[in-house]
Order: C-alpha cells, then sequence, then structure tokens
C-alpha cells in the first residue's frame, strides 16, 4: 500500500523529467555557439591553390527542450528567445539561402574589383539584373520575389537614392516581377500605415571573370550571409595569391557597396572563436555586444577588429 | 598464483550456482531488472545528451561521463540481478561490470566519433 502511494507520486514526476528532457518547447529557439568552417569548401577557382586561411562561423540555432531552457537562461553564451515568423524554421532558412546568394555575389564583386586594383589581368563582367525582396510584411510581396521595373520604367534608370525616394513618394506603385522561374507578373503595391513593408537588394548576374570560379556554398545545410566579409577577403587574398599566416575569422554580411552590415548571434560567435582563431572582424554595428562577450572570456586567445567594410579590415590584415 | 586460481575457482562456484537456479527465474530476474535499471538510467542519459548538443566544446568530456555512467549501469544491473536470485557474487558482478562496460564503451567511442566528425 505504502508502495503504490510512492509509484503515484513518482510515476508523475518521472514523467514529467523525461517529457523536459524530449520535448522541445513550442514557439522558442536556442542559440547555441557552433564551429568554424573554411571558406576555402565553398569557392574553387580555375587554376588556383585557396588561400585557406579564413573560416565564417556558424551558431547552432534549435528549439530548446525544457531543460535545455533552464540551462539557457542560467548560462550567459546561450540566448533563447520567442520564435516569430522570419526565426521559423522554413521561413528563416529561404530567407538565409537568398541573403547567401546575395552575399556571395558582393563578395565576388567587390573582391574582384578591388583586387584589379593590383592586378590587372583580373577581370569581373557583371549587370545588375534586378532588385530582389529580402524580407517582406506585404501580402503581395513574397521574399525571394525580383523586381525589373517601377511604374514601366526600368532600374537601371534609377539611383539607389531615386528608387528609395519613389518609393516613399508614392503611396501605388506596380512592379514588373520575375519569380523564381524568371515568369514576369506586374503586381501593384498600396502603403499601409504609410510603408510598403518590404526590404530590397540588387541582384547581379555575373557574366564572366577572369580567374573562373566555381561556387559550392549552395551543397551544405547552412545557410545565411554572416561570411560575406570572409568570403571576400577569401575571394582577394586567393587570386591576388596573398598569405598572412594567421587564422581569420569574423563575422558580417557583404553590401553591394562594400559596407560590412551588421549580424546576429554575435555573443555567441565570440565564444565559438576562441582558442580556434587568430583574428575576428566583428561590424561596428555588432562591436558593443562583440566586446561584452569578448570581456567575458578569460584570456582571450585571438584579437576583436572592428570594421565597417572590406577596406578596412583588408588593410588591418596588410597593416 | 594460488590466489589467482582461488579467485577463478570462485566464479565457477558462482556460476554453478546460477545454473541450478531454473530458467524462468533468472529469465524473470533478468527482466525485472533490466527494467529498473533502465527506468533509472534513462533520465541521467538524456541529461548529458541535452547538454551535450548544447556546449559542443565538452563532447568530449561528456562521452567520458557517459563512459563512467556505463560502468554504473552494468554494476547497478548485476547487482539487482545477483540479488533477485539471492546469490552472492561481488567478483563476477565486478568482473562482467568491466568486460560489458569496456566492450560497451568501445562502441560508444565509435559512435561518438562518427558524430563528432559531423559535428
Amino acid at each position: 500500500m505504502k508502495n503504490k502511494k510512492l509509484l503515484i507520486l513518482i510515476i508523475p514526476i518521472y514523467a514529467l523529467l523525461i517529457i523536459s528532457l524530449i520535448v522541445p518547447v513550442g514557439g522558442y529557439k536556442m542559440d547555441l555557439p557552433g564551429n568554424i568552417q573554411p571558406i576555402s569548401k565553398e569557392i574553387e577557382f580555375e587554376d588556383l591553390e585557396s588561400s585557406g586561411e579564413f573560416y565564417s562561423i556558424y551558431i547552432i540555432s534549435s528549439k530548446p527542450t525544457l531543460f535545455q531552457m533552464l540551462i539557457g537562461y542560467l548560462d550567459y553564451r546561450v540566448d533563447v528567445y520567442k520564435e516569430t515568423t522570419y526565426t521559423s524554421s522554413a521561413a528563416s532558412f529561404y530567407r538565409g539561402a537568398i541573403l547567401e546568394d546575395l552575399s556571395f555575389q558582393y563578395a565576388i564583386i567587390n573582391a574582384y574589383l578591388k583586387a584589379a586594383e593590383v592586378d590587372n589581368t583580373i577581370t569581373i563582367d557583371y549587370t545588375l539584373n534586378s532588385y530582389i525582396i529580402t524580407y517582406s510584411l506585404n501580402d503581395k510581396l513574397k521574399v525571394g520575389t525580383r523586381f525589373t521595373h517601377l511604374d514601366g520604367e526600368h532600374i537601371s534608370s534609377f539611383t539607389d537614392e531615386e528608387l528609395l525616394n519613389y518609393f516613399k513618394d508614392n503611396d501605388t506603385i506596380t512592379l514588373t516581377t520575375l519569380d523564381v522561374e524568371d515568369t514576369v507578373t506586374d503586381i501593384e503595391i498600396t502603403k499601409t500605415d504609410g510603408k510598403f513593408w518590404i526590404i530590397y537588394d540588387k541582384y547581379y548576374v555575373i557574366n564572366d571573370s577572369n580567374p573562373k570560379y566555381q561556387t559550392h556554398y549552395h551543397k551544405d545545410s547552412k545557410v545565411g550571409p554572416s561570411g560575406g566579409l570572409l568570403q571576400t577577403l577569401e575571394i582577394y587574398a586567393t587570386i591576388t595569391k596573398r598569405k598572412f599566416n594567421k587564422v581569420i575569422s569574423g563575422t558580417g554580411t557583404m553590401e553591394a557597396d562594400g559596407s560590412v552590415g551588421r549580424i546576429g548571434g554575435v555573443k555567441q560567435k565570440i565564444f565559438t572563436a576562441n582558442k580556434r582563431v587568430d583574428i575576428f572582424f566583428v561590424p561596428e554595428g555588432d562591436y558593443e555586444e562583440a566586446l561584452e562577450a569578448y570581456n567575458k572570456i578569460k584570456n582571450p586567445t585571438f584579437e576583436l577588429v572592428k570594421v565597417s567594410d572590406f577596406n578596412e579590415a583588408l588593410e588591418k590584415l596588410l597593416s | 598464483m594460488k590466489r589467482l586460481k582461488n579467485y577463478f575457482r570462485s566464479l565457477e562456484l558462482i556460476k554453478v550456482e546460477e545454473k541450478k537456479i531454473s530458467k524462468e527465474v533468472r529469465n524473470a530476474a533478468k527482466d525485472s531488472t533490466a527494467l529498473k535499471t533502465f527506468f533509472l538510467f534513462l533520465p541521467i542519459y538524456l541529461i548529458i545528451g541535452n547538454i551535450m548538443f548544447m556546449f559542443l566544446h565538452l563532447f568530449n568530456l561528456l562521452v567520458l561521463v557517459i563512459n563512467l555512467f556505463v560502468f554504473f549501469n552494468v554494476y547497478f544491473y548485476q547487482y539487482m540481478y545477483y540479488k533477485t536470485i539471492e546469490l552472492k557474487g561481488m567478483r563476477v558482478i565486478i568482473l562482467k561490470t568491466i568486460i560489458y562496460g569496456l566492450i560497451i564503451n568501445a562502441i560508444l567511442w565509435v559512435i561518438a566519433y562518427i558524430v563528432g566528425g559531423f559535428i
């Protein structure tokens, strides 16, 4: 009888313990320190040996169990947060894949243009194909949709500022869009609460280059633009045959104009970098968060460097 | 040498004693012991697995912790089994714990190496 009472008490506690260790908590995600990955695996050049000194850093994002959530709240290196539409697995993976594509485009263009300054045999031929939607809360436009015309006028007739002002000044615009299969459709969009609720980026097509290259970045399961700066540096170092004799890593997106953009998960990346790299580049906008994490590490093994654009990072390496 | 002979002699005696107990009783003891061991050690392994996934830099250390718990696991199973069939066989328990523990841990390291390689 006594044993039975004890069992009745123990079984639910035991069941709860097992559930808290197995079942992921719905609506939550956690970011964890991950690992480093050589960028040379992502791009290969004809008749050139990859630099192999540059590493991108990835973090691990997953749904936590209740037990992991508790540990996550206690551990500074782990971030637990509520899932939103843009952090939910499918949407964030698709958007991450698009941003990774763009990041590589910008990295290649910027690296080749910079390398062409020191070696005139290096060339790149590219054209602005369209603008691509990278964030959308607009019902009519999906992430990944590209547009080539605004109210019948081709995008090439707008400067960046003019395009931005066109969106600001008009309440309704007809966009000529292309989907993944290049099907042309006219979509009329209207402002709600004074905004169109979209973010767009330049989408280039690279027609030719010397040296020729082949990308492999889409073959792995990791997506996202955070390796943009490091990709640019790796490409530059490879095609100009420069060696720095360091393990170089960092984070930050590469923008079309060569500036380095902010990225998430900086804290986890700093902890991942320790004992693995010699130098870590961080975008200006993320520097404070990175420095806070950096200061928490006892005897850090790497140098934390703040950069605002590709040129600044290159100058630091060449100095 | 004499001590070693005695040791193996005592192991044999326990084995003989064990054979005297009917197969049904032994199997029933094995089943109930396996169930108890499973429920006792499952949360421990799950806790280690949860932590292992969160802190990849502790991967090897946590594999070692699992190795240690494998020995506890095997020891507990053998101890409960011999207790259930009412036999005093500490020497057999320790010997089996070491042999089974080493075999399971060897397999675990192979799995850990394969999983660790992918991380």
